[in-house]
């Protein structure tokens, strides 16, 4: 795998991972909204147990993001 | 590789290793101490309830604003006072020989667990009988050992047989849990369930705030409601 598509993988996956870590954060907090919004998907019980559980490959990835943005992609 | 890489992949490892750890639990949360009463009292517990599956005395996040308290009980009383005509001063036994009642009720957390456990206590209002309300009071105070405090309606502990609770799931209320009292504060948001209730005051103060209702928390805490004023 090259190191572009490393980057671009990381990027994916923050962004998946970034936004299932609002969804569920505003599940416990505003569940009348995000319920229905996800069919039901995202209940209060569910969203607290996913979100307890997101922090860590939130912030791994996150850094990682970081750390191959500050790596240089040889230029063609 | 150069120093801001290398810090970066040290960081990368080491919120890899805490989270690791937090996930299987080898992370201790502040204030709770490892030999907790509770996990000792689990092994004892009833997890079903006519046919009702119930939640462990275990499945509890441990926020209360000092952490687990250790009541001394040579010298505990449960003080009922404030509008009343004759205030009490009752032992752990005094209240314990009241008619006990069961109930399954669940706690819901304004953090978003909830967790569904058959209490057993007294009714509150067999407790404010016992001191006889005055015509005047309209609030219920509840004080706890570490200084919390939150009020409830006296029309919703009567009309609800609001239960102050001594166990859970067949087992003693465990000191980690509230011991030796609990409010059963059902329908409402988990800050109105007080533990370590040392004093039950009687108002005609509707707008008291406890602790979080201090803070932004509502003074109802309905669970059908926003916990927010």
């Amino acid at each position: 795998m090259k190191d572009r598509d490393v980057k671009r993988l990381v990027i994916w996956l923050l962004g998946g991972v970034t936004v299932i870590f609002l969804l569920s954060g505003f599940g416990i907090t505003a569940p009348d909204l995000v319920i229905p919004l996800t069919l039901g998907v995202f209940s209060k019980s569910f969203s607290y147990q996913l979100h307890t559980y997101l922090w860590g490959p939130f912030l791994i990835l996150l850094l990682l993001h970081i750390y191959l943005a500050q790596k240089k992609t040889p230029r063609h | 590789m150069d120093f801001k890489r290398t810090l970066l992949l040290v960081i990368i490892i080491a919120v890899a290793v805490v989270y690791i750890a937090d996930i299987s639990g080898l992370l201790i949360k502040p204030g709770v101490p490892v030999a907790n009463t509770s996990r000792l009292l689990a092994a004892a517990e009833v997890r079903n309830y006519q046919g009702e599956k119930l939640s462990s005395v275990t499945d509890f996040r441990e926020n209360s604003i000092k952490g687990p308290q250790h009541v001394n009980m040579s010298n505990y009383r449960l003080q009922i006072g404030g509008l009343v005509t004759t205030p009490r001063s009752l032992t752990y036994n005094e209240v314990k020989v009241l008619p006990g009642y069961q109930k399954v009720v669940t706690l819901h957390c304004v953090e978003g667990w909830d967790a569904t456990i058959l209490w057993e206590g007294v009714k509150v209002s067999d407790l404010i009988n016992t001191a006889g309300a005055r015509p005047d009071a309209n609030t219920v105070i509840f004080y706890a050992y570490d200084g919390y405090s939150t009020s409830l309606p006296l029309d919703y502990i009567e009309n609800n047989d609001i239960l102050l609770a001594y166990g859970m799931n067949n087992v003693t209320l465990p000191e980690d849990r509230g011991y030796p009292f609990q409010l059963v504060a059902e329908d409402k948001w988990g800050y109105k369930w007080i533990k370590w209730v040392t004093k039950i005051e009687l108002s005609n103060d509707p707008s008291y705030r406890g602790y979080w209702e201090q803070r932004g928390y509502s003074i109802g805490g309905d669970t059908n409601r926003s916990f927010f004023t």
